[in-house]
C-alpha cells in the first residue's frame, strides 16, 4: 500500500477512535448456545441484541437462583418458580419480600421462549423486559433494577461474568437480557403423550380416550389449548367468575370487553403446577375438569365454547389421565436448568 | 481523476464523516434553545418540605416529574421545525435543559406534549433498559417506567394528603399517568426572536392548577387504569398548569 495512504488510514482510525469510543472492549465469549428442541417445536424468535450464548445462559441461570435480586436478599426467582414444579409454585399466591402477597398465581416458565405477550394480561410485550416486573414489584423482590446493578457490580466475579456475556457491566439491560437468555432454554416437550405421538412409548387406554375427548368438537379444549404448546396465545374468559377481582386483559387494554380474559396457559406439566387459574383458586385438576363440565359463570365476556359438557365420570377420569400424561420428567430433572 | 487521488479523497470524506458523526458536533454559530420550568403551588415557590392548601386539603409533595417531547417550533409563516427525538425529563431540580438549535429568526409558536410518543412508549424495539444511562427515557430513579404494563409514566406526582381534616398530610398521594391515550399536546404563542447564543424559554408550572375540580382528601390515587376518573380530570387540567413567560 502507498505509505502516504497507510499513514492517512492510521490517522483516520485514530480520529474515529478518539471521536466515539472510550476504553477497550473486553473479550466477549460468544460461543453460541445450542438450543435442544423436541420434534414439532419451531425455533423461537430470539432478538438480535440477545443472541443465545453459553455465557449469557450461565449468567442468567446464576441470577435466577440468586436472592441478591431482592431487597432483603431473601427471595430469588426460584422462590416462586420451583424447578421441581416445572418452575411454578404450589401456593395460590407466592409470598415475596416481607411475606407480602401479590395478585396472581406463579405460572410455569416452561416454553416461555414462545410467548408473544408476557404475563397473564399480556401487559409486557417481550420476554426480554419481563424480569423487571418481579425484581421491582413491591410484592415480589422489591428492588430497583438500578440498585440491583450496583449490587452485582460490587461482586468481581459477577462483573466478570457480565463482561464475558455482554462486554458490559451489570445494568438494567444486561440483567434483564441474561435472565431472558436462561428462560429461553427452559424448553419442555418430552412427556409420555409426546413419546406416544412419536411412536416411542405407550399411553394408558384411559389417557388415549382423554386425548380424543380433549381434541374433540364436543369438549373443544384444544381450540384454545392448541398447538405444540397447548395454547393459542390468545386471551379468553373461561367463565371462572361472575365478577372478577382481577380484571385480566382489561388491566392492560382498559377495554370492558377484555374483562376477565387471561392468556391461555400451556398445559404442559399441568399435573405439577397446582393450584390452577390466574389466582390459584382451583386446587386440583379434578376441580378444573368440574369447572369446565359445569359450563362456568354467566359473565358477559365468557367465551361461547365454555358451556355445560355433560361428561360422565369415566370421561372426567379419562381427561384427567390425559392431562397427567403431559408431565415431562426429563424437563424437571435437567441439570442444565438446575443450580450448580 | 487519477485512481489514487480518488481513493485519497474518498478516504478523506469517509474519515471526516466518521469524525463528525462520532462526536455530536453542533454548528457553534447556531443559536441554542433551552427550556426550564419553574415549579409553583398556588403561585408560591415549590418546596417538598412545605404543606400547601389545595382546594381546602393539606397536601405535601415528594415527587413531581414529567416527560416533555415532540418539541416543535412554528414560524409566522407556519413552517415547523421539530427537535426530533428530543425528550426532557423535567423535575423540580432539572433547571434549564438544552433542546436543540434553530437558525436566527422569529418563532411564533411552540408546541410540545407531556408524555412519551407511542413509538418510544411501546417498548417493542427500544425500551427503557436498552437506552444509554444519560438518555432521559432510560430507567430512572424515582422510576418513570411501569413494568406490569410496559411503558412510561408520562407524569408522576407523589406526596401525602390529609384525609381526616386535621391538617396533617398522612395518606399517600400517587398520581401516575401513562398510556398513549393520555399523551397531552400543549401549545404556546411565544413570539420569540431567536438570537445567537443561548435562548432560554421559561415556563411556569403550577401544581395547584392540576387539581382543579379534584377533592384530594377523597381522590388521591391513580395509576391511570385503576382510577380513570381521576386520571381524566387530572390530564384535563394539564394545559392550565403551564404558562409561557414572555421576557
Ligand atoms: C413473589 C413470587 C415471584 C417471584 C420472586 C418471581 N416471580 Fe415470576 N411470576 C410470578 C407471578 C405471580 C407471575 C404472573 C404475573 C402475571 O401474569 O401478572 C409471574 C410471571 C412470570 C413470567 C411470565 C410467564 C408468563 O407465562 O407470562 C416470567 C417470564 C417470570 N415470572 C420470570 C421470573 C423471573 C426471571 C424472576 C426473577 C427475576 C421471577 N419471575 C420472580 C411470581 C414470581
Ligand atoms: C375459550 C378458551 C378455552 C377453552 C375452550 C378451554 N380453556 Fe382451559 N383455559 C383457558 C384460559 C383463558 C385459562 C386461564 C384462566 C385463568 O388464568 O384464570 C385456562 C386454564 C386452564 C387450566 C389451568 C391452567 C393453569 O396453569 O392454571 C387447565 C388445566 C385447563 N384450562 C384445561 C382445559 C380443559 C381440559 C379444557 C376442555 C374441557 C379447556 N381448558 C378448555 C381457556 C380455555
Amino acid at each position: 500500500m502507498h505509505p502516504r495512504i497507510f499513514t492517512l488510514i492510521l490517522l483516520l482510525l485514530a480520529l474515529a477512535g478518539v471521536g466515539c469510543r472510550e476504553g477497550d472492549p473486553s473479550p466477549i465469549d460468544d460461543t453460541p448456545y445450542a438450543l435442544q428442541l423436541p420434534p414439532g417445536f419451531p425455533y423461537p424468535d430470539i432478538p438480535e441484541d440477545n443472541a443465545l450464548t453459553v455465557a449469557r445462559v450461565a449468567l442468567g441461570k446464576r441470577l435466577f437462583y440468586d436472592p441478591i435480586l431482592s431487597a432483603d436478599s431473601t427471595i430469588s426467582c426460584a422462590s416462586c418458580h420451583l424447578p421441581a414444579l416445572a418452575f411454578a409454585d404450589d401456593a395460590p399466591i407466592s409470598p415475596g419480600v416481607g411475606r407480602r402477597l401479590g395478585l396472581r398465581n406463579a405460572p410455569t416458565l416452561a416454553n416461555v421462549a414462545y410467548l408473544t405477550l408476557v404475563n397473564k394480561d399480556g401487559g409486557v410485550p417481550k420476554l426480554d423486559l419481563q424480569a423487571l416486573v418481579p425484581i421491582e414489584d413491591h410484592n415480589e423482590m422489591d428492588l430497583s433494577i438500578l440498585s440491583a446493578a450496583l449490587r452485582l457490580n460490587a461482586h468481581p466475579d459477577y462483573l466478570e461474568a457480565f463482561q464475558r456475556a455482554y462486554g458490559e457491566e451489570a445494568s438494567p439491560f444486561t440483567i434483564t437480557r441474561a435472565l431472558a437468555a436462561f428462560l429461553r432454554i427452559l424448553i419442555s416437550g418430552d412427556s409420555p403423550y409426546d413419546r406416544y405421538e412419536q411412536g416411542k412409548g405407550s399411553l394408558s387406554e384411559s389417557a388415549k380416550r382423554g386425548s380424543a375427548l380433549f381434541f374433540s368438537e364436543r369438549a373443544q379444549c384444544s381450540s384454545c389449548h392448541s398447538g405444540f404448546n397447548f395454547t393459542d396465545n390468545g386471551f379468553h374468559n373461561n367463565g371462572l367468575y361472575d365478577t372478577y377481582a382481577d380484571p385480566g386483559r382489561m388491566r392492560a387494554t382498559f377495554l370492558p370487553e377484555d374483562e376477565g380474559k387471561f392468556r391461555v396457559p400451556t398445559l404442559r406439566n399441568i399435573a405439577l403446577t397446582a393450584p390452577y387459574m390466574h389466582d390459584g383458586s382451583l386446587p386440583g385438576l379434578e376441580a378444573v375438569i368440574a369447572h369446565y363440565n359445569s359450563g362456568g359463570s354467566q359473565h358477559p365476556n365468557k367465551d361461547e365454547r365454555i358451556r355445560p359438557l355433560g361428561l360422565s365420570e369415566m370421561e372426567k377420569a379419562d381427561l384427567l389421565a390425559f392431562l397427567q400424561a403431559l408431565t415431562d420428567s426429563t424437563f424437571i430433572a435437567n441439570p442444565e436448568f438446575l443450580p450448580e | 481523476m487519477k485512481r489514487s487521488h480518488f481513493f485519497f479523497l474518498a478516504l478523506l470524506a469517509v474519515g471526516s464523516a466518521l469524525f463528525f458523526t462520532a462526536c455530536t458536533n453542533d454548528d457553534e454559530e447556531s443559536p441554542v434553545l433551552g427550556m426550564d420550568f419553574e415549579y409553583l403551588v398556588n403561585g408560591e415557590a415549590f418546596d417538598t418540605s412545605r404543606v400547601y392548601d389545595i382546594n381546602g386539603t393539606a397536601v405535601k409533595f415528594s415527587i413531581a416529574n414529567f416527560y416533555v417531547g415532540g418539541i416543535t417550533f412554528e414560524s409566522e409563516e407556519g413552517a415547523e421545525t421539530e427537535m426530533t427525538d428530543k425528550y426532557l425529563l423535567v423535575t423540580p431540580e432539572s433547571g434549564m435543559q438544552e433542546i436543540g438549535t434553530l437558525p436566527v429568526g422569529h418563532q411564533h409558536m411552540l408546541k410540545y406534549f407531556i408524555g412519551v410518543g407511542p413509538d418510544e412508549n411501546g417498548q417493542t424495539e427500544s425500551d427503557f433498559t436498552n437506552r444509554k444511562s444519560d438518555d432521559p427515557l432510560s430507567v430512572q430513579f424515582p422510576a418513570m417506567h411501569w413494568n406490569w404494563l410496559s411503558g412510561y409514566r408520562f407524569i408522576r406526582v407523589d406526596g401525602k394528603v390529609d384525609t381526616n381534616g386535621d391538617g396533617v398530610p398522612d395518606e399517600s398521594m400517587e398520581i401516575h399517568i401513562g398510556t398513549n391515550p393520555f399523551l397531552t399536546n400543549l401549545e404556546f404563542t411565544i413570539h420569540k426572536d431567536v438570537e445567537a447564543g443561548m435562548n432560554p424559554l421559561h415556563f411556569e408550572f403550577d401544581l395547584a392548577k392540576l387539581f382543579e375540580g379534584i377533592d384530594l382528601s377523597q381522590d388521591h390515587l391513580t395509576h391511570t387504569g385503576d382510577n380513570m376518573g381521576l386520571a381524566n380530570k387530572f390530564v384535563g387540567n394539564l394545559p392550565n398548569a403551564f404558562k409561557y413567560m414572555h421576557e
